[in-house]
């Protein structure tokens, strides 16, 4: 049951580094004037950003040892968009609209469907 | 509000990450059966098909950052998302997996899902 986990590892991980990453570029935009500042926040996040999609894919390998790709895939992929999207909505204030409530929804009924 | 024009070689780039992304998916498959988790070993973990698959997503990260800031997540979401399926065809053809009705119907969901979330008028980012 371990390679569940790791799955479960690879997916948070991997939105992390993504919602990391949009902050970043969010702060890289206010910055634009400055290159130390742009120099100091590439520094700052770039690390831990990294380690992420490292814990990421080593997580989902050793995922896939033992469970079928195409649920490996489908499962991190849809999660992945599905928490960059919360993430979006907690951290950043960034809006759900009607459509993208009835996308998320879709999708976690398309991935309990697709385990059978 | 993209900072650069779009020229048609950037429409052939952003059909690259998919095919990337399969290569990736395929090699880390292959790589993940040369060890276990029980009896681990490092030197098993990195086979040629591991570190295939770490190169592959090294490329696809690169290209993805220049296509982020020509196209709109509108576009991204649902030419990536193609990838799913593509995918899916390698686990069944090559890896032997069993596709069933539930796959097929799962996919088209979690497919139309993707690209409603990617559907934002307004642009948040």
């Amino acid at each position: 049951m371990i390679e569940y986990l790791f799955l479960v590892i690879s997916v948070l991980s991997a939105s992390i580094s993504v919602l990391l990453f949009k902050k970043l570029s969010k702060e890289l935009i206010l910055n634009e004037g400055t290159l130390i500042g742009i120099k100091s926040l590439i520094n700052k996040y770039s690390f831990f950003i990294v380690i992420l999609v490292v814990i990421s894919i080593i997580s989902y390998t050793l995922a896939l040892s033992r469970i079928s790709l195409g649920f490996a895939y489908a499962f991190v992929n849809s999660l992945n968009t599905l928490l960059v999207v919360l993430g979006g909505y907690l951290f950043y204030k960034e809006k759900i609209n009607k459509k993208q409530l009835v996308g998320i929804i879709l999708v976690i009924l398309g991935l309990f469907v697709f385990s059978f | 509000m993209k900072d650069t024009e779009i020229k048609k070689i950037d429409y052939i780039l952003a059909l690259v990450p998919i095919l990337l992304i399969t290569l990736e998916n395929t090699f880390a498959k292959i790589g993940s059966q040369f060890f276990s988790i029980d009896n681990f070993s490092i030197l098993d973990y990195l086979n040629i098909f591991s570190i295939l698959a770490i190169v592959c997503l090294i490329l696809r990260s690169a290209i993805m950052l220049i296509i982020y800031r020509k196209f709109d997540i509108s576009f991204i979401y649902p030419i990536t998302s193609i990838s799913y399926v593509l995918v899916l065809m390698v686990s069944v053809i090559f890896f032997s997996e069993l596709l069933t009705i539930g796959k097929i119907l799962g996919s088209v969901l979690i497919l139309t899902g993707i690209y409603l979330i990617g559907s934002v008028k307004n642009k948040n980012n």
